[in-house]
């Protein structure tokens, strides 16, 4: 308490700092330099009688409720996704912010889940770094629902690095522990992707699987699996417009995969109702528009 | 707090002024004191207080001229005192005193015309509510965050009024500006205006305004009296079978806990930061602002807890526009979930039960019966539909073929429910499962009850009848079946069945040689009854009865009659009449009859049948050269067809009209064709060529013949050739230990021809090549499939022995056992091959040092099996080797005798051991 009322009495400097906000409501602001388990240590910047001057200081953990990180509002906006970033200024942040991954409102899991972002909506080959990266926010970031977000980030991530297998396992048990939409959403696309693969296979090792008793409910039930699976995003989050339009262009896949063009063009109908303004509905009044009767 | 700091201002005025009446200690105060007193507690909040502070003032100097700018400055405080207790009635008289006053500060004059508005609100006055808010909108300063409140408070007031057409042109107006300014305050608007909409039936408008604030719900503090309007739109879009439109409405609408658990954080968190502000004692209009944040929120969340079956019906209702789209699959994906998760109430039941329908309706027998097997689960045999779900589960696996597990749902059914009302439906359906499952004693038995059980079901008593009829049928009891059905048609003679009886009894007639009475009915059911189904059955029943009365004209025009549509009654009628011919040697007419076969019907099956006869009209002529032009015409006209696999049974069909040495020529002929073939890019009919060859070789020289076939390979295209052929040219590789070759074949088989009975031979090829490279699991796969196949094509004992020695080479030698053992209880199972799983059996058993099971064996090979000079020689030898392992000497020598006595055994090598075993 004795070093609380101290610190108190100090006059910090006027630059953008971290501010230490202690359980007793007080906050200190000052330069993070290091954080444990048991202490937080920083530097108070003091203007005393004979000028300015730095405090190194060390609080204990207990004492410590957040700590808010010095960040710029063009920053903040980024984090906040008001604001968009390119990946060498995304790739800066994360670097300036990882360590205190771990540490309650650091921004660091923010910006590491934008960059992964980047690399994988990127041409490039960056899907393994953005695993990686993701699997640290996963084990280590302080905000439950950014790490929700990066699980559902990786499964792309794992997709992407050709980890299909890998993908509908992680799919699957994220299945059972998370209500997450967004996450529940991929998870179930994910494993849409893995039994239309599978089907796919399937078919092309069978191509009359129609006339082979084992191969017909085996046929059936990946044809199926994956076509539930893609509708749920439609079904269940709808207002998540561009996964669930994404989902339902997949059934009109399966369906045309399947050979069955009247189901293929009511999942484009629906598609066209229901999602106007996606990506998919493009594709899905090519679909409507090559079916129709030519005149 | 302008107000206050007006009033401090003006108190120096009165101090001279002389001491109220009305003080707290019952000493009077003075006019300075119940000021002061009432400026303290209203800025401490005390409302209450400085209410009566302020009002024993006003009403003891009033009249006091001295008083009189002290008056003007407390009265407004003194209103605003009224409205924060809620005395809106006093306060509104107090505010107009105030504003009767001139000059009145303009600050002062706004901010009593807002609560004026507010005063009138709550006196119901509405117009005139409206005139303040509008006033108050229209001088108040633009960033005055008040103003949009005012704005809210203007339309509501056209709400309040019913006015709904003005409501919405007013928030169309003012939304977008406070989108801007005020969001929080905007989405209110929002919220209004789709209220707005609804009333006035605008939903066309309404969903518009939906998807726009569905992009900020964030912004909506009653989030959940949005989504109330957005749910009720949605049901509104539904009952005006507007699905679509529904369905983006009710994506729209949150979970209940959802919307709780949002509404639960906002309040704590803005609970919390108007604590921190309350303490500090600043920002008055922020607080005033939160506060009513808050009430709102508040407000919501306590009615809203209390709704029940939110979830439900929001789940339902998104179902049943699925369902209006006839997305089956859609509405029975959701209504899972209901089942799956939500708590039991009337809705999930309903929903449930549309569930295992809809699921049917997808034929998805497994969901069905799944979906009905949690209901069950989930709401037990005593709720409102469980007899309903519980027959429908058996109606699934129905469906699913999967009669026995269907009849025993049934039977649960009946014995749950024996007077309830699916107890006849699955009492009939037991009938129809029995029946599928070929046991016609019991369906008999079945539908029987049926009449006797449930004799008001009269629809369903006469389908019984007609089962139990045709039950009698399939098992050839067609004496029973006829009576059955002579009654069913006088009891319901137009009845639903009364077609099917008509041909019944007809079929039933024939089947017992009553030809004259079968001519009868067959001629008036064909008749009356042309589009019927059985039209043709009953047309080639009829040519049968007519032969069987030796009236062969009559038969032959029968037969002719059938449409060559229903190829299999058409072609059975063709070549009954051509067999007619035969027999009444008008071979002329026999060979019209089949060369308009040939001609008409080239893609049939039975083409080669048609030429074989023409064939047969040739030699009988003597014309053997006429007969083999017959097929090397019809050969080359569909030797390239790779669609008709019936040219092989024309190219064996042709083989057999050369004998002996005629056979090279062909050979050389089938050479010449071939090359003919390459020339004119007849691919298909080129390899057929090679394969020809083959086939003609394979009797003289296996050897020879496998190379002609294995020279196939390069040109086999897998798709299109015939599994027949396939399988001969990777038997070849096969024969020649190019397994890898075999191997690739078989699986093109298994991949192109799933259903052809040689994909048998491939499964066992592939079996033995997963053999060879001792992935022993896959092999045991394929030899398994062939097992539950059953077609015979692979002979049982053949495939067994395979499968022994694979089980046994994966190191599992008891199921090595047990599969000889099945082999040697299978009765088509060749005397040879049991020998040899006798001989073997004891081999692995004398391993296993089960010596005196193994001895049994070894006898038994010689006891039974004698003409398997090898395996017996094998067997006498084993046995005496055996014996003397256990000592038995003496026995063995007796083995070694008996065998040594066997002359015609000598040629084997163990003869000349036992033979030196016995000198010894």
């Amino acid at each position: 308490m004795i070093v609380c009322f101290l610190l108190a009495i100090l006059v910090t400097c006027a630059q953008a700092q971290d501010v230490v906000h202690l359980h007793s409501g007080d906050s200190f602001e000052g330069k993070i330099l290091s954080t444990n388990e048991k202490w937080v240590e920083f530097n108070v910047i003091i203007d005393g009688p004979r000028g300015r001057g730095e405090s190194r200081k060390r609080l204990p953990r207990k004492e410590i409720a957040f700590i808010d990180f010095a960040q710029s509002e063009a920053d903040i906006a980024i984090a906040e996704g008001e604001q968009t970033a390119d990946v060498e200024t995304l790739r800066r942040l994360w670097v300036r912010h990882e360590r205190y991954l771990a540490e309650a409102n650091s921004p660091a899991g923010a910006y590491g889940v934008l960059l992964s972002e980047q690399w994988l909506a990127s041409t490039t080959d960056q899907a393994t770094a953005a695993l990686h990266m993701l699997d640290k926010i996963i084990a280590g970031d302080w905000d439950e629902t950014r790490r929700a977000r990066a699980q559902q980030r990786r499964l792309k991530a794992l997709v992407l690095t050709g980890r299909s297998e890998e993908a509908a396992e992680a799919a699957t048990s994220l299945l059972e522990k998370t209500t997450d939409p967004l996450v529940t959403v991929e998870a179930r696309q994910v494993l849409g992707y893995a039994a239309f693969d599978a089907l796919r296979e399937l078919v092309e090792a069978h191509p009359r699987w129609m006339e082979d008793d084992e191969i017909f409910p085996q046929r059936n039930a990946l044809f199926h699996e994956a076509i539930d699976h893609f509708l749920f995003g439609n079904l269940f989050q709808g207002a998540l417009r561009e996964p669930a339009a994404s989902g339902l262009w997949q059934v009109c896949e399966v369906y045309l995969h399947a050979k069955m063009p009247e189901k293929a063009r009511s999942a484009a109908e629906d598609l066209l109702k229901l999602y106007p303004e996606s990506n998919e509905s493009n594709l899905a009044t090519q679909l409507l528009n090559d079916a129709s009767p030519k005149s | 707090m302008r107000l206050i700091l007006t009033l401090s201002f003006v108190l120096a005025m009165v101090l001279l002024v002389p001491r109220s009446r009305a003080a707290e200690d019952g000493e009077p105060m003075t006019a300075l004191e119940l000021v002061q007193a009432g400026q303290a507690a209203y800025l401490q909040r005390d409302y209450v207080m400085a209410r009566t502070h302020f009002e024993t003032f006003l009403t003891d100097y009033s009249e006091s001229e001295e008083a009189q700018e002290a008056v003007r400055a407390v009265r407004p405080l003194f209103a605003i005192c009224l409205i924060r207790v809620r005395e809106f009635g006093a306060a509104l008289e107090a505010i107009d005193q105030v504003l009767e006053i001139k000059g009145v500060e303009q600050a002062m004059r706004l901010e009593l015309t807002f609560w004026k508005g507010i005063c009138q609100l709550q006196a119901a006055d509405h117009a005139e509510a409206q005139v303040s808010f509008g006033t108050y909108y229209k001088e108040a300063p633009k960033t005055d965050p008040r103003r949009f409140e005012a704005a809210i408070l203007f339309g509501t007031g056209y709400l309040i009024q019913g006015q709904y057409l003005e409501a919405i042109a007013f928030f169309r107006l003012r939304v977008e500006e406070l989108e801007v300014n005020a969001p929080e305050a905007a989405a209110r608007m929002i919220t209004l205006q789709l209220h707005a909409l609804l009333q006035t039936d605008e939903l066309e408008e309404a969903v518009a305004l939906t998807l726009r604030a569905s992009e900020k719900f964030d912004q909506f503090v009653q989030i959940i009296g949005l989504q109330s309007l957005i749910l009720q739109l949605g049901s509104r879009l539904l009952e005006a079978e507007r699905y679509y439109e529904a369905i983006r409405c009710f994506h729209y609408v949150w979970p209940q806990q959802q919307l709780i658990d949002l509404q639960t954080g906002r309040q704590e968190r803005l609970e919390k930061r108007l604590r921190t502000l309350k303490a500090r004692g600043k920002a008055d209009a922020l607080v005033f602002q939160l506060d009513g944040i808050l009430t709102r929120i508040t407000r919501e969340l306590e009615h809203f807890s209390k709704v029940t079956h939110y979830n439900e019906a929001l789940r339902m209702r998104l179902a049943s526009a699925y369902l209006g789209l006839q997305r089956y699959r859609q509405g029975a994906l959701i209504m899972e979930g209901m089942l799956a998760e939500m708590e039991l109430n009337e809705i999930v039941e309903g929903a449930s039960v549309n569930l295992v329908q809809c699921w049917m309706q997808e034929a998805r027998w497994d969901r069905a019966a799944a979906s009905a097997e949690l209901y069950l689960k989930r709401f037990g045999f005593d709720a409102k539909s469980s007899a309903t779900v519980l027959f429908m589960k058996g109606q699934a696996w129905q469906g699913a073929r999967n009669y026995e597990e269907a009849l025993e749902v049934f039977d649960d059914c009946l014995e749950r429910y024996p007077s309830g009302e699916m107890a006849p439906n699955a009492s009939f359906m037991r009938g129809i499962c029995l029946l599928q499952l070929d046991r016609s004693p019991e369906a008999i038995k079945v539908f029987r009850e049926v009449a006797v059980v449930f004799p008001d079901k009269e629809a369903l008593v006469e389908s019984a009848k007609y089962w139990e009829g045709m039950a009698h049928s399939f098992a050839s009891e067609h004496e029973r079946c006829l009576t059955l059905m002579q009654n069913l048609l006088k009891k319901y003679p137009q009845g639903y069945y009364q077609v099917d009886a008509k041909f019944r009894i007809a079929f039933s007639e024939h089947a017992l040689a009553m030809y004259d009475q079968g001519i009868s009915s067959l001629t008036a059911f064909i008749r009356k009854h042309a589009d019927s189904s059985y039209v043709d059955e009953a047309k080639l029943l009829l040519g049968d009865a007519y032969f069987a009365q030796g009236e062969l004209e009559d038969g032959m025009v029968a037969y002719a009659s059938i449409a060559p549509e229903s190829t299999r009654f058409f072609e059975e009628g063709y070549f009954k009449s051509g067999k007619a011919l035969k027999l009444s040697e008008r071979y002329e007419d026999m060979e019209a009859h089949y060369q308009k076969f040939a001609e008409v019907y080239p893609k049939s099956a039975r083409l080669p049948d048609a030429l074989s006869h023409l064939a047969w009209l040739k030699q009988h002529e003597g014309d053997l050269e006429g007969a083999r032009l017959a097929y090397w015409k019809a050969l080359d006209e569909h030797g390239d067809d790779a669609e008709k696999p019936t040219v092989l049974d024309l190219i064996l069909g042709l083989q057999k009209l050369y004998d002996g040495d005629e056979q090279d020529m062909l050979s050389k002929a089938w050479e010449a064709k071939r090359a003919e073939a390459l020339k004119s890019k007849q691919a298909t009919y080129a390899v057929r060529c090679l394969w020809a060859r083959g086939m003609l070789l394979q009797r003289r020289s296996p050897a020879q013949a496998a190379v002609f076939l294995r020279q196939m390979e390069p040109e086999l295209n897998p798709e299109i050739c015939s599994a027949r052929l396939l399988v001969d040219v990777a038997d070849a590789f096969a024969q020649t230990e190019a397994l890898p070759e075999a191997a690739s074949i078989y699986q093109d088989i298994v991949k192109w021809h799933p259903n052809a009975l040689e994909r048998d031979r491939a499964e066992v090829g592939l079996g033995q090549e997963a053999m060879r490279k001792k992935d022993y699991a896959k092999a045991l796969s394929h030899f398994s499939r062939v097992e539950r196949r059953q077609s015979g094509v692979v002979p049982l004992g053949q495939l067994l022995l395979v499968k022994a020695s694979c089980q046994d080479l994966a190191g599992d030698r008891r199921a090595g056992l047990k599969t000889l053992k099945g082999l040697l209880a299978e009765k088509s199972v060749t005397s040879g091959q049991k020998a040899e799983a006798l001989m073997r059996s004891g081999q692995w058993l004398a391993e296993g040092k089960e010596e005196n099971e193994a001895l049994a064996y070894f006898e038994r090979v010689y006891l039974v099996y004698g003409r398997y000079a090898s395996l017996v020689s094998t067997a006498y030898w084993s046995r005496g080797q055996l014996l003397e392992k256990l000592g038995e000497t003496e026995k063995a020598q007796e083995v070694y005798r008996e065998f040594v006595a066997r002359e015609e055994l000598k040629t084997y090598p163990e003869y000349a051991l036992a033979k030196e075993r016995v000198s010894g």
